[in-house]
């Protein structure tokens, strides 16, 4: 039988190729060219037979004479002093904020009441297809719907507040800081609390429900169960939409796009808005936003770092460091006996 | 006794506010996408007498003729985001199945490792390379192609993984075998033996896929300048151009047409795609 299986291996190489090939020439390669990228002079437009090489800056020697010294980390100076992208940092993890906390709280409280066993919620199925479908719709459109719902002086939005007399004359919300970051995290929002609320329900689907029978017998009420058997035990998966959730946010750039261009004043512009701002816009600072780019990477690869760490099949861990432990003591056992 | 009138009642209560959660929140979720199929079919005067109305006009095709004489056009974006979403769902839901069975069923020595690799390179975006792929693409004269936005989907680490646990639950090597006693050859068997067995993990991933394919802005936007190749969303982003500035009716139109596709598939399909993000936070 193991020579059988040794024969076959070679298939186990094969079927992999495309998928190795592919990502070697359209995902490892760019990022490499990226980061290659973010320590040259490279800015301008392509130009064909155009040299690019490492940054340099020049140094006064003590004894007076000028030379060339490389300074391949220049592009990351000189972003960490760059107001733009400071402010887009500040934006990005800003927005995510005022989106994530209600929508984790409002997709929660959903969950809870679509999984009681209490009062059973009829009509479950229609809310999930209906809550979830914003998330299906592309961005682009939705964020130009809200830039047409909320138009100046001339909008739904507009319209229905001075209709209801909570306003007198229109308001230009395109020109208001608060109000453009407040819509475009509501539409982050509004696009991404089925989602969550999904995951949770199928997180606390997953609990073992003899945990709130006993609770039940023990006389624990609901908001008990919530807080000691609901809450430690959807940790996990909390923690995970917690993580991915702030990887999107980090790529945010369909909605701010189109919503608001960035603006009012760069007030609503974040990295990845920067970043296709820096190189695709006329500008050509590959160097700069390829930097930018990287200081994101470093970011998600630490964030995937820590939801690799917390997903790992922890009994496939502690198996593994038995067996280990164990190969170590017969290893002993047999020098003992040697 | 009255204790448990109290409870009946407390309970009772509290089933009306998450019905009202609830009916608000439907509300909130279909009103903006009412608002704008209604006022597709209003007149900009229309509109600009009051943004609110639920009943329809009649002014449809004027503001398909507003629409046409901008860049925007559905039928193009359409027609090229089909090509891309269709070509990007075949490429990686056959290709990511192949490689989760190559993980699967055979021993090989980097195995262990290229599967640890899939894991720690399945949360990378594509955004983050994007200047480096621009430059690639660029160089090799495939800006204005749709071939950058189908080839990639070949290696989907993230659905690699979706493929292999779905396998690690169903898959036997036991009829990899007796078809190898038959006679079988090995790409023969992934075809037409383990490819069907991966049907609904296969359903799954092209639902999620496809939309996402369908739904990207972002390298299109940076790759594409000929509005011959925009996709959906590119001829979307058009719609906020100067030519549409005064003409609402056609703006509500054009999204319109660019989001009516996805909510025939969503509402086709909406059961299992439900179903499928659960799935998809459970395995994960």
């Amino acid at each position: 039988m193991k020579h059988k299986n040794f024969s076959y291996a070679k298939y186990g190489y094969l079927f992999c190729i495309p998928f190795v090939v592919i990502f070697l020439i359209f995902s490892l390669y760019p990022l490499i060219f990226t980061t290659s990228i973010a320590f040259t002079n490279r800015s301008g437009p392509n130009i064909p037979g155009r040299e690019y090489s490492i940054l340099t800056t020049t140094v006064t020697t003590e004894a007076g004479n000028t030379i060339e010294k490389l300074d391949p980390f220049g592009n990351f100076r000189l972003l960490m002093s760059n107001m733009a992208f400071r402010t887009s940092l500040g934006n990005t993890f800003m927005i995510w904020g005022i989106n994530f906390v209600p929508q984790l709280l409002l997709a929660l409280l959903l969950a809870t009441w679509f999984t009681s066993r209490r009062s059973k919620i009829k009509g479950q199925g229609f809310f999930k297809i209906v809550f979830y479908m914003p998330n299906i719709i592309t961005a682009a459109s939705i964020a130009l719907l809200f830039r047409a719902l909320f138009g100046f002086p001339l909008g739904v939005v507009n319209d229905t507040l001075i209709l209801l007399g909570f306003i007198d004359s229109p308001v230009n919300f395109e020109l208001n800081t608060l109000a453009s970051r407040l819509v475009i995290a509501f539409i982050q929002f509004w696009m991404w609390y089925g989602y969550t609320m999904l995951i949770i329900i199928a997180g606390i689907m997953g609990i073992n429900p003899e945990m709130y029978e006993s609770a039940e017998i023990d006389g624990a009420n609901s908001l008990q169960q919530f807080f000691y058997i609901t809450i430690p035990n959807i940790r996990t998966v909390m923690l995970y939409i917690l993580i991915t959730s702030l990887i999107g946010g980090l790529n945010m750039f369909d909605i701010p796009r189109l919503y608001s261009l960035g603006g009012p004043d760069g007030k609503t512009q974040t990295i990845s808005l920067f970043i296709y701002g820096q190189a695709f816009e006329g500008t050509y600072r590959y160097n700069l936003a390829s930097a930018a780019s990287l200081v994101i990477f470093a970011i998600i690869a630490i964030l995937s770092a820590v939801i690799f760490y917390i997903m790992r099949d922890k009994d496939a861990a502690q198996l593994k460091k038995m067996q280990r432990s164990q190969k170590r003591a017969q290893k002993r056992e047999r020098a003992g006996v040697k | 006794m009255v204790r448990s009138e109290k409870k009946r009642f407390l309970e009772w209560i509290t089933k009306v506010i998450i019905y009202i959660t609830c009916g608000i929140l439907t509300v909130l979720s279909l009103l903006p996408f009412i608002i704008m199929i209604i006022n597709a079919t209003r007149s900009t005067p229309e509109i600009r007498a009051s943004a609110v109305s639920l009943i329809p006009s009649v002014h449809f095709f004027d503001n398909l003729g507003h629409m046409e004489r901008g860049v925007f056009n559905a039928f193009v974006g359409f027609q090229n985001s089909m090509i891309v979403s269709i070509g990007a769902t075949l490429c990686a839901v056959y290709f990511s199945c192949l490689t989760a069975y190559a993980l699967m069923a055979y021993d090989w020595r980097l195995r262990q490792p290229f599967f640890t690799f899939i894991v720690a390179v399945m949360m990378i975006p594509a955004q983050v390379s994007a200047i480096g792929f621009y430059q690639f693409v660029y160089r090799m004269d495939l800006t204005n192609s749709l071939i950058p936005f189908i080839l990639p989907a070949v290696a989907s680490p993230a659905i690699v993984f979706f493929m292999r646990q779905y396998l690690l639950a169903t898959f036997s090597i036991d009829i990899v075998n007796s078809a190898r006693i038959d006679g079988a050859k090995e790409l023969y068997i992934f075809n037409r033996i383990v490819l069907p067995m991966m049907k609904p993990a296969m359903a799954i991933q092209a639902i999620f896929v496809f939309v996402s394919s369908w739904n990207n802005l972002f390298m299109p936007l940076v790759l594409l300048t000929d509005s011959s190749k925009f996709t959906m969303p590119v001829m979307v982003s058009q719609l906020r151009g100067n030519i549409y500035r005064t003409e609402f009716g056609a703006i509500y139109l054009g999204l319109t047409m660019s989001v009516l596709p996805l909510f025939v598939v969503y509402f086709t399909l909406s059961r299992y795609i439900v179903a499928g993000v659960q799935l998809g936070g459970v395995k994960e």
